[in-house]
């Protein structure tokens, strides 16, 4: 079982396979990370886990859950014992119980594992795929990708790594990149500037615009001279804030920015969204809404 | 896109396990079909056209063999005529290929065995294949090594497979195209999508890139590029044989309808310059008056490119080419674009020859590479919609007045709104998609005695075009007219028991005018339903709006369509008809 909201490599899951037999009652990835008290944290002795800790606070643990698991059928009989969380089974509390009753085992392994959970994880995603060239499209020049069928201005400056999608355009003078995802049927307009963003199909960016860790949805159309100056920001979502999160704004799908709009750090904008000319936002602007000045 | 089949171990019924594979796989392609079977010796049916024609090729012919292989095209290289049509054979008649793929040093190999004296009878790429198994057959090779050593020889993506005559079996490889196997207890089963066989077994058997396979009677076996033996995991597939193809939507029609978005882009693809106003098409076409010729949906995207072209200055009709070939119109310099999705209508072509017989040139505005239309044709623009299975038309209209669109914006070069427009239009129409009340509005009408659709200017085909839509699949009756044109008569038929569908886009005279014919049918009582990007005020005299998002005048009745799609669809579904295939009707109608 794989956890869906993970950009992980295929070589993970085929580790916990191989380490995975009639002896276990689940084998689970557990990587290396940085960041260990963001995320699941394990204890592992001698192979086998020995406790799931849930975002510690202490930051002595370095390897995580990575959410690719092997179980028997055991794992059933587990899943029934557990008590509902907001309607949901927590895996995790059927996995300590397996822990107590039998061996689960740890299974070190390396290589890409990025969680996309919020919407601007995708930042985090596209600078690690980057950094893998794990690209759809062949041929890479100096880690710049683009489709055969994007128009690239010989006066626009590609900088790497960056991937330009099939039919994109971008106009005389833009610049775009390092850590720039383009998605299929984008246009750049002339003079912009798009760094560490990603930009997903039929964006349009008007002309002089400055975007900076920047997520748009499909088909926002951000008018000219927008700025999205870059993170770090807190971002609320619900009743949760996320502290120094690397954000400029996230622009959901359909969102129209008129022109000469400012996004402040960690702006999240819903779809449908209209920005009227000139307007400053940050925080959270709901769906379907117009912001005018 | 092309679809292979294979299958060993039904001796007694091993044509028509072919055949019915064949037509699950249609979906990837429909303009030729063949098939192969091996005894003593090989015996190849292939015909142009769809499935159905191969069927009556092979009807009262007693075609068998233990073992067999077919496939159904859709042309990318080569128009598609019996020769080109798959399976293909060496020069001795002695080994038969299909493939699915492109092989891309397919020039030199031909050179290459050329040289050596093969013949070659089509203008595939596949061809090369059977002529290098024959070659390394008569160096001596056994069967496989030959198949082996022949693959090995090809560049490209391919998903290929060979029977040989006096073989039992059959040998196949991929590379970069799918090929899956299907196990049954004494059958095997090859072929580039699990619904080929879905119907006799649900154990499957995935191949990978570089792998081979030969099938025969005994069993089957898998081994890598260098000949080791390679394990392999046989999954066991879920879905209903019926599903499939149709990608989880229940018919194809609804699945076409939510292609357009991709299908538009497609269409565009490298045609449009948004940053430089800038639309290049590979059409030399420069003309000072135009006449279209069409039929059906066609003829509906025929009416409104003449529309566009009027708008520009330049005079243009639209014709039924039915009328049109027994009542022709005077003909002095026009150009004559024939809009068919088919490339096959029988009425469209014979209007298309009898402008040619009398010096015109023409123009094949069509979905399909080398149909009969873009051959005779002085020049040939595509639409690139891809394959499309329902019936009724509806990407394909769509992409039909896009590449109008493109055709008027090319010869008018200085129109920079409409080719941002262009290429806004695939994220409008998915707005649509996601955000459509249609069937709430079907749900309200769909038992209604009869249906209007009204429209002016480029919302007159539209309205013609939902109307079609409708009654097409809905079997029930309705009519599509210019606004003004109500009060002249059809309006003796408007009661409170007949929805009006009025298209009404921007703010303009236009859009006024029809708002006053709307009135009048609201003063009979009549239910109106409003397709409107919102900009005027018919919304104060509408029952129900269905929204489209604002875009340029010249693109809004592209989207006002997609909405009636959908009403069209859900009140069909709602009366439980046979959308995919309706009674009486064919996609692509040969006959005049």
């Amino acid at each position: 079982m794989v956890n869906g909201d993970r950009v992980i490599e295929p070589g993970m899951v085929e580790a916990v396979i191989d380490a995975f037999d009639r002896e276990t009652a689940a084998a689970l990835a557990v990587p290396e990370h940085g960041n260990a008290s963001r995320y699941g944290a394990v204890e592992v002795g001698d192979g086998a886990i020995t406790a799931l800790v849930e975002k510690p606070d202490d930051q002595a643990y370095r390897l995580i859950n990575a959410g690719v698991y092997a179980f028997d059928r055991t794992i059933f009989d587990a899943l029934a014992t557990v008590r509902r969380e907001n309607g949901t089974l927590p895996l995790t509390s059927a996995v300590a119980q397996l822990i107590e009753e039998r061996e689960v085992r740890g299974v070190r392994t390396d290589g890409v594992w990025v969680d996309a959970t919020y919407p601007w994880d995708l930042l985090t995603v596209a600078r690690e795929v980057l950094r893998h060239g794990l690209v759809e499209q062949r041929t890479a020049e100096d880690g710049i990708w683009v489709a055969p069928s994007a128009h690239v201005h010989e006066d626009a400056t590609l900088q790497a790594p960056t991937v330009v999608g099939p039919d994109c355009e971008i106009g005389a003078g833009a610049v775009v990149g390092p850590n720039v995802a383009l998605g299929r049927n984008t246009t750049v307009g002339a003079n912009a500037t798009i760094a560490e963003s990603v930009l997903d199909t039929d964006t349009r960016v008007g002309m002089a615009s400055a975007l900076v860790d920047c997520v748009t949805g499909q088909d926002v159309h951000v008018g000219p001279s927008t700025t999205v100056p870059g993170g770090p920001a807190d971002v609320r979502v619900e009743d949760t804030v996320h502290r120094s999160e690397r954000l400029g704004a996230v622009l959901a799908d359909r969102v129209r920015a008129d022109g000469a709009v400012t996004c402040e750090p960690g702006t999240l904008v819903g779809t449908n969204t209209r920005l009227g000319t000139g307007v400053v936002v940050s925080g959270t602007v709901r769906s379907d809404a117009e912001v005018v000045r | 896109m092309c679809g292979i089949i294979g299958c060993v171990g039904r001796p007694d019924s091993t044509l028509d396990t072919l055949v019915h594979g064949l037509s699950k796989l249609e979906y990837r392609g429909y303009d030729s079909a063949g098939v192969a079977l091996a005894n003593g010796d090989i015996e190849v049916v292939k015909r142009a056209g769809k499935i159905e024609e191969l069927r009556e090729a092979l009807e009262g012919r007693s075609v068998g063999g233990e073992v067999g292989i077919g496939h159904t095209r859709w042309s990318t290289h080569g128009p598609p005529t019996d020769e080109n049509a798959h399976p293909h054979t060496d020069c001795t008649d002695r080994v038969a290929v299909v493939h699915n793929g492109i092989i891309e040093n397919y020039q030199s190999l031909r050179d290459e065995l050329a040289e050596a004296g093969h013949e070659f009878r089509s203008d595939t790429d596949t061809e090369v294949v059977p002529h290098l198994i024959e070659q390394h057959l008569s160096g001596g090779a056994d069967p496989e090594s030959a198949f082996r050593a022949a693959v090995e020889r090809i560049e490209g993506s391919y998903a290929v497979a060979a029977v040989l005559a006096g073989e039992d079996r059959v040998f196949a490889a991929r590379e970069d195209s799918p090929l899956v196997l299907g196990l049954d207890e004494e059958a095997y089963y090859l072929a580039s999508d699990v619904p080929a066989f879905r119907e006799f077994t649900d154990k499957v058997v995935y191949l990978e890139d570089g792998e081979f396979a030969v099938l025969d009677a005994g069993g089957w076996s898998v081994t890598d590029a260098a000949g080791s033996p390679v394990e392999k995991t046989v999954d066991t597939v879920e879905w209903d044989p019926e599903e499939t193809g149709k990608s989880g939507y229940d018919h194809y029609m609804l699945k076409e309808i939510h292609e357009q978005p991709r299908a538009l882009r497609q269409c565009l693809s490298g045609r449009v310059e948004e940053l430089d106003g800038r639309v290049s098409l590979d059409v030399d076409v420069d003309p000072t008056a135009v006449q279209f010729v069409a039929c059906g949906t066609s003829y509906h995207a025929a009416v409104y490119g003449a529309y566009l072209f009027q708008s520009i200055g330049i005079p243009a009709q639209a014709f039924l080419a039915s009328e049109y070939t027994t009542s022709p119109p005077p003909l002095d310099d026009e150009l004559v674009i024939g809009v068919t999705q088919s490339g096959e209508t029988a009425d469209t072509l014979s209007a298309l020859r009898e402008a040619r017989r009398r010096g015109a040139k023409t123009l094949a505005v069509t979905n399909t590479v080398g149909s009969t239309a873009a051959r005779e044709c002085d020049d040939v623009l595509y639409i690139r919609a891809g394959p499309e299975i329902g019936v009724a038309a509806t990407k394909t209209f769509s992409s039909q007045v896009v590449a109008l669109t493109l055709l008027v914006e090319r010869i008018n070069d200085d129109d920079r709104e409409t080719i941002a427009a262009l290429r806004d239009l695939a994220g409008n129409v998915q707005q649509i998609l996601d955000e459509s009340t249609a069937r709430e509005v079907a749900e309200e009408y769909y038992d209604a005695g009869a249906y209007f659709f009204v429209g002016r200017g480029p919302a007159y085909p539209v309205a013609l075009e939902g109307a079609l839509k409708f009654k097409e699949i809905s079997y029930e009756h309705a009519e599509g007219f210019a606004a003004g044109e109500l009060k002249h008569g059809p309006l003796a038929l408007v009661t409170g028991e007949t929805p009006v569908f009025a298209v009404v886009t921007g703010d303009d005279e236009l859009a006024r005018k029809t708002i006053g014919n709307v009135k009048e049918v609201e003063a009979r009582d009549a239910p109106v339903i409003a397709v409107t990007d919102g900009r005027s005020d018919i919304e104060r005299y509408a029952d129900h709006v269905l929204e489209v998002p604002e875009t340029d005048p010249e693109t809004a009745a592209i989207l006002a369509n997609v909405q009636l799609q959908l009403v069209a669809y859900h009140a069909a579904a709602l009366l439980d008809r046979p959308i995919d295939k309706p009674r009486n009707l064919a996609k692509s109608v040969t006959v005049e």
